[in-house]
């Protein structure tokens, strides 16, 4: 550095790049926000003000009168329940078969290892809709149509692939020497699998637990089939229950929002908390260990 | 040896039940006549995707469906990179941002339709209302069919961005901190450094997660289904959702499952140029 005018121009030139940038990703969050802004917004307003052409979009008229009529017409807290159990139950047994078949994949050289991995991994990815004739005729035909076996059975079977891809990856990353000091003390591997992996894949075991959650959380097209009666219905299923469909253009949004907000809201409050674990389960098949 | 086999044999049996299973009976089902109103089934050969391409509605469908999955990639990826680069910046202590940019991920694809149809309602939406405020339009987006494609081209990139941005701010944050000392120290600038250290390790990420975001988006489902209903006309019919209508209220099993055929080959048509532009790029990274 020679002269320190150049010093000063850095110092206001780097004051004005802060500033672009904090603009910058105001703007991006802003934009993310606006249809979180507009769900909240419709919840709480209530529909006479909401479908004036004179509403301005600002949140002054507060008012709970679309979650009550949404609460006539739909059972929230049953719904409520059954959301909860199908968000926890597929993501145990997903993680229960899981794990040995991941520590398998990642860890035991086997006959066609790669490529029943790939198979199993790539066929997550495949539409569910083109599978649900056939699933749906398997289920009657077993009589479980209508029951939570059949929806157990489809949650955790559509988190099966990543469930265990990752998982694999996460075993392939502990190092051998930690399973041989294991074998060494006299370790089974019952006792192995048990007592050393799954203590050390804690952190990965709850980052899917998270993943997993979610998406049963906000599965729709399953609930939609499988789901036959109010007895199983997820809150999902509820937002269009309570009220008519956009198409036909009835004023009954309020409801809608209300009833949405109940699903998103604990979707938001786990995606806040567990950020880290969210983003440490999804991308671990980018980073290379 | 069974061991492995011992370990592997519950996942296989559960996904062998849920998803192979119901994979090689609907390839099975989509060369008969099957449906809950056919007395028998019998073999048709390929009169199914002779029928389901005869109303012309179907070609749109597909059509629609590669143009949507590619521009919402588009958009995706875009959106992503540029807000994966203004966060990879982010000083400690503002991780939590993170968190509030995968919000549109984390809501359900139904909530986002049904708030899709009503912010890009005509007379009451949200959208028309900052469109009318600043510039004084009110376009019909729902009942027109470029602005209708628009609208669901648009919901499906905002709810899938943050996918695409958490992957590529993983990568950047993964970029070895002494390469880029090492640029800059032999002088290259902020954007030199980017265009030769960074790109060249994120660029594997970014065409994998394109390819994963596109797959995703070719089976988007609840976005027609809620939001347009295929509508204007059949114009926004997504093929995922065409299926449905066939195979559900239309009770065309055997149709419904031919048509979900060729949504699969066209995610495999996906996966396979996403893994072979992998493939070149890491060989070149090598």
């Amino acid at each position: 550095m020679i002269a320190s005018p150049t010093l000063a121009g850095r110092g206001t030139s780097r004051a004005v790049h802060r500033a672009l940038f904090v603009a910058a990703i105001v703007v991006g969050v802003a934009i993310l926000m606006f249809p979180v802004y507009w769900i909240v917004l419709s919840a709480f307003t209530p529909s006479q003000i909401l479908f004036s052409p004179h509403f301005d979009f600002l949140p002054l008229h507060w008012s709970l009168a679309n979650f009550r009529t949404g609460f006539q017409v739909v059972p929230v807290g049953s719904y409520f329940l059954h959301s909860v159990v199908l968000g926890i139950v597929p993501a145990c047994l997903a993680i229960l078969v899981a794990l040995p078949a991941g520590y398998a994949f990642g860890r035991i050289k086997f006959f066609a290892r790669g490529g029943i991995l790939a198979l199993i991994v790539f066929s997550g990815f495949l539409p569910i809709v083109a599978s649900i004739i056939p699933l749906f005729e398997l289920f009657k035909d077993l009589g479980i149509i209508g029951t939570w076996w059949a929806l157990f059975l489809v949650y955790t079977g559509f988190l099966l692939g990543f469930t265990t891809w990752i998982l694999s990856l996460f075993v392939a990353r502990i190092p051998i020497e930690v399973e041989e000091a294991a074998r060494l003390d006299g370790a089974n591997e019952p006792a192995l699998l048990r007592f050393v992996m799954v203590p050390l894949l804690r952190p990965a075991i709850a980052s899917l637990f998270i993943v997993d959650f979610l998406a049963s959380w906000n599965q729709f097209l399953l609930p939609t089939i499988f789901s036959t009666s109010a007895s199983t219905s997820p809150l999902v299923l509820g937002i269009s229950q309570a009220s008519e469909n956009p198409q036909l253009h009835s004023v009954a949004w309020g409801p809608q929002a209300a009833f949405g907000l109940i699903v998103v809201v604990p979707a938001i409050i786990v995606v806040l908390f567990f950020q880290r674990r969210i983003a440490g389960g999804l991308t671990a098949g980018a980073v290379k260990g | 040896m069974l061991r492995p086999y011992g370990y592997i044999a519950p996942l296989l049996v559960w996904w062998g039940m849920i998803i192979a299973y119901p994979l090689v009976r609907a390839i099975y089902l989509s060369f008969t006549n099957s449906s809950p109103l056919a007395p028998t089934t019998t073999f048709v050969g390929l009169s199914n995707f002779e029928s389901i391409f005869a109303g012309g509605a179907t070609t749109t469908a597909v059509e629609f469906t590669v143009v949507f999955a590619l521009c919402s990639t588009a958009v995706e990826i875009l959106a992503g990179t540029i807000l994966a680069l203004l966060f990879s910046r982010l000083r400690p202590g503002f991780g939590w941002l993170i968190g509030v940019v995968m919000i549109p991920w984390a809501i359900s694809e139904i909530v986002t339709a049904t708030a899709g149809a009503w912010l890009f309602n005509a007379q009451f939406g949200m959208v028309n209302g900052v469109l009318h405020a600043l510039f004084g339009i009110r376009p019909v987006w729902l009942s027109n069919v470029t602005l209708a494609r628009l609208a669901l081209i648009l919901m499906n990139s905002w709810e899938f961005t943050p996918l695409a941005f958490l992957f590529i701010l993983t990568a950047l944050t993964n970029v070895p901190r002494d390469l880029v000392e090492q640029a800059t120290v032999d002088g290259a600038g902020n954007l030199k450094t980017y265009q030769h250290v960074h790109w060249h390790i994120v660029k594997p990420v970014v065409l994998g997660i394109a390819t994963f975001v596109t797959a995703i988006n070719i089976v988007a489902f609840a976005l027609p289904y809620e939001m347009t209903g295929g509508a204007p006309g059949t114009s926004t019919l997504l093929v995922a959702y065409q299926v449905y209508v066939l195979a559900i209220p239309g009770l065309q099993y055997a149709q419904g499952a031919a048509l979900g055929l060729v949504i699969l080959a066209m995610v495999l048509v996906v996966a396979g140029t996403g893994g072979l532009l992998l493939r070149r790029a890491e060989r070149r990274l090598a």
